[in-house]
């Protein structure tokens, strides 16, 4: 079971700088096997442009980035699902012109072997299967032949963290997983999450900071791209700076 | 989960479907209407042969033969632009390269029909390559305009050669024997050459078909959707694009390797920028990403500019007005249309209940 030094995940001096401004400084994060990872922190943190840094859409101007003790700093986006690493987006990022069912399929082929690509789609078992999984768990049995796009935000969401989920992950970055969603669609994607964390580890990266509250066993609360806290939720509340660095600027 | 209770329109529903199963079912649905135009546009071409080879017919079977030849190329911009979502403005070039080496091949080394084919694929490929690997580093509009400017600077240099025929490209093509074992014929026999080119073009939209339904045709289509997802997936747009250049290329370029067989000539025009434009709209009459469309609107095109050629000098513009009616009033082509139809129609069939 996971131990206190099972690293799934590991930045170390991770900064960017875009122009003059330095959005991501210094930061050293590691993420332990299991459970969630909660990064808050407010508007303008750096929180979505640590997580390109660290999903490989952007080059970091100095640090590195390790999965499971390799390091992947610079390594091509398409590989690092290979790898294990799947992420999620803050704005939806689907295939709305296709089906539900198609948007999965598409997204459990990936990583199949390049001879079955030529073959008729409904030979690719594997993937086919776990697109079948994947409507059923996330509720889209009855939506499976709808387009992507025609569904309610709530559903799109949903799939969003179904198609992450495709590659078979070991690790899954969620940014902002909740953003613009109902009061009830909220709690419901609070529950998916934490049934998925018994599964996988998950980094969630959040804006609010009550709905992590009760979700991670870790929080890192970035500011003006510094890591300001760290540790259990209660701790990091309680902290004087976090109080005025984010509470202040809310 | 918290159903919304919204209306399904989705496709038949047998109880106890797997996802899979209804969503495969959805696709048939959806390529049923192009199945059966495809079905009439092969059989109609069977018929049309024999009974204007039986009149013994020159005119009409050659312009039909030229109708089948450009629809190959209009098929090579529907996997660009219907597939891959990638807008090629130079696709003459791969046909006015292919033409040009059947044309060589035909007068320099051997009378050989086979040995042409071989050769137009090999050209095909090698220029889809150097072009794809030009061409695809940019995007959009971008990827247009070097695709565009690839093809005037070929058309041009060729233009140039004297070696190459210059400005009046290459005469005196000898007339090919056509063998299939069974069966031969020669060039210059209208009805019999009409069916080479048929048999040729079907076996490039029968492979063209078989690939839209394999995980292959599937990424090139995440491509056009949606680009940026496809990495974090574990896809390399980069390379399906390329593949699909390829491919275009060669199509185009086997669609060329006819063309001389047919015309006993080729010449610099067939590269230029009318020719290219022409496959996009061919492509677009039909219905883009439809595949049989590209063909039936290559047909429409080519009789249609023949027929007004007899009236007016003024093609173009008759074409360019037929062109925006048909963007304006069925923008996704007519076989695009007619597939709404009857899609819109198996779903409420089929939305009646079990
Ligand atoms: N590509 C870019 N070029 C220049 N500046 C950028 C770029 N991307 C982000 N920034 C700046 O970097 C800082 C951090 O932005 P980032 O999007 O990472 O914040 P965030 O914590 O995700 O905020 P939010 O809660 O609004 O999503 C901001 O000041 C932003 O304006
Ligand atoms: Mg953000």
């Amino acid at each position: 079971m996971s131990s206190a030094d099972d690293i799934v995940l590991e930045t170390r001096g991770l900064s960017v700088n875009f122009g003059g401004l330095r959005a991501v400084d210094n930061v050293d994060i590691a993420v332990r096997r299991g459970g969630i990872t909660s990064i808050i922190g407010p508007n303008g943190a750096g929180k979505s442009t640590f997580y390109n840094l660290v999903t490989g859409a952007i080059r970091p101007t100095a640090g590195k980035v390790f999965l499971e003790g390799r390091e992947i700093t610079g390594t091509p986006t398409h590989k690092l699902s290979a790898m294990g690493l799947s992420r999620s987006f803050q704005i939806t990022n689907l295939f709305p012109q296709s089906t539900v069912f198609e948007n999965l399929r598409l997204a459990a082929h990936a990583l199949e072997p390049w001879s079955l690509s030529l073959l008729p789609v409904g030979r690719a078992k594997r993937a086919e299967a776990k697109a079948e999984a994947l409507v059923e768990r996330f509720g889209l049995g009855s939506k499976a032949t709808e387009m992507a796009g025609h569904l309610s935000h709530g559903e799109q969401r949903r799939l969003e963290i179904a198609v992450a989920l495709a590659c078979d992950p070991k690790i899954l970055i969620l940014d902002e997983p909740t953003q613009g969603m109902s009061h009830t669609d909220t709690e419901e994607a609070s529950r998916m999450v934490r049934d998925l964390s018994k599964e996988i580890t998950i980094v969630l990266i959040e804006h609010d900071i009550d709905i992590v509250m009760d979700l991670s066993h870790t929080v890192v609360v970035l500011a003006q791209g510094r890591k300001l806290a760290e540790g259990p939720p209660a701790a990091v509340r309680a902290n004087k700076d976090v109080q005025t660095a984010y509470f202040g600027a809310h | 989960m918290a159903d919304d209770g919204s209306v399904t329109t989705s496709a038949p529903r047998s109880a106890g479907a797997t996802a899979a199963v209804r969503a495969y079912a959805q696709e048939r649905i959806e390529w049923r209407a192009l199945n059966i135009a495809s079905i009439v546009f092969f059989a109609g071409a069977v018929a049309f042969g024999v009974a204007y080879g039986l009149k013994g017919d020159t005119f009409y079977l050659r312009l039909a033969t030229e109708a089948l030849i450009f629809g190959a190329v209009a098929l090579s911009v529907d996997i660009l632009l219907g597939f891959a979502g990638l807008l090629s403005l130079g696709q003459a070039l791969y046909f006015g390269l292919g033409a040009y080496a059947g044309a060589l091949v035909l007068k320099q080394v051997s009378e050989s029909f086979w040995l042409v084919m071989g050769v137009s694929i090999l050209v095909g490929v090698l220029s889809g390559l150097i072009g794809g690997l030009i061409a695809i580093r940019a995007r959009g509009v971008y990827f247009a305009l070097i695709t565009y400017g690839l093809a005037q600077i070929v058309a041009k240099v060729i233009y140039n050669t004297r070696e190459l025929g210059a400005s009046d490209g290459i005469t005196g093509i000898p007339i090919v024997n056509v063998s299939f074992g069974f069966w031969q014929t020669k060039a210059d026999n209208p009805a019999g050459f009409f069916f080479v080119v048929l048999a040729v073009i079907a076996i490039i939209y029968l492979g063209l078909l078989y690939l839209s339904g394999t995980p292959f045709g599937r990424a090139l289509s995440g491509v056009r959707i949606n680009e940026n997802r496809m990495p974090f997936l574990g896809y390399r747009p980069d390379r399906l694009k390329l593949a699909a250049f390829v491919l275009a290329s060669t199509i185009a370029s086997i669609a060329g390797g006819l063309y001389p067989m047919l015309r006993g000539f080729v010449s610099p025009e067939l590269m230029y920028f009318d020719a290219s434009t022409n496959a996009i709209v061919a492509t677009m009459i039909g219905g883009t990403g439809t595949l049989i469309g590209p063909l039936y609107g290559s047909v429409i095109l080519v009789f249609l500019k023949s027929m007004i050629g007899t009236i007016t000098t003024h093609q173009i513009m008759v074409i360019g007005a037929l062109f925006m009616i048909v963007v304006i009033f069925f923008p996704r082509g007519l076989l695009g249309y007619l597939r709404e139809i009857v899609v819109a129609r198996s779903r409420t069939k089929d939305g009646g209940g079990p």
